[in-house]
């Protein structure tokens, strides 16, 4: 199981841009690696995550495994006060997560 | 036990996530570029044109990475009507770091954490009007991000 919990951040800048900040927490392995056992670690990374802006989807992103575990992401939006930011995530187990804030 | 709503709210979810998937990306997530062992194959695959270097893509990377298993990425892409952007890591297993696409009221800019196999450059391609413009900067790795131990 995914822990889907991740943190999620839209903060206006001074230039009037709004700064989304998404922490999703992932191992993001990418088939490499083995166990302290030897046995191969299989993937389980991310391949898309969307950002969207009161539903409509305005930026994706799409990757392999080649994202750090955890990774930090950010994009610079134009938004409102009061709207709704969302990022979402799916990963190559077909497992999601997603996460929402409001523009302030 | 779940309640019904937190059940409900979680199948809203994970059909939002697929409605998203369809509605805008446009162009799915192309799985052989992901899959290609080197840059030439990655490129080939994803079927852009050759590159200009251009000095109007800023990536922004330390110099030096202790830990390979997770650089930060800044990029800020100066051409005008960037639609897409793409990141990758010269020397790694799987090249292909990021595939990003920018919707119109976002502005070309993103940040990302990534893992570098060795000390090589970072390579990042923007695509707009139908042109292809890169730019590269070196990262150097103490320690390669992509085996454990």
């Amino acid at each position: 199981m995914a822990n889907n919990s991740f943190r999620l951040q839209a903060k206006r800048q001074a230039d009037g841009v709004v700064l989304v900040k998404a922490l999703i927490r992932h191992p993001n392995d990418n088939g490499l690696g083995r166990t302290a056992e030897g046995q191969p670690i299989p993937p389980h990374h991310l391949t898309q995550v969307v950002v969207s802006v009161n539903d409509q989807p305005v930026a994706t992103l799409h990757s392999g495994s080649g994202l750090a575990a955890n990774p930090l992401l950010g994009w610079k939006i134009n938004a409102r006060d009061g709207d709704r930011i969302a990022v979402s995530w799916l990963d190559n187990l077909d497992e999601t997560g997603r996460a929402e804030t409001i523009v302030a | 036990m779940l309640s019904r709503r937190q059940l409900l709210g979680a199948a809203v979810a994970a059909l939002l996530v697929r409605a998203t998937r369809s509605a805008w990306a446009d162009e799915g997530r192309n799985v052989n570029a992901f899959n290609a062992r080197s840059v030439e194959s990655a490129l080939g695959a994803l079927e852009v044109g050759t590159p200009a270097e251009s000095n109007l893509i800023e990536i922004d990377a330390p110099d030096v990475a202790e830990n390979g298993a997770n650089v930060p990425v800044e990029v800020t892409v100066k051409v005008p009507g960037v639609e897409r952007v793409l990141v990758l890591g010269e020397r790694n297993v799987f090249p292909l770091l990021a595939d990003l696409r920018f919707g119109p009221g976002v502005v070309p800019w993103f940040e990302v954490k990534v893992k570098l196999a060795e000390t090589s450059h970072v390579r990042v391609l923007a695509l707009a009007n139908g042109q292809v413009y890169a730019a590269s900067r070196q990262v150097r790795v103490i320690v390669g991000g992509c085996l454990p131990g």
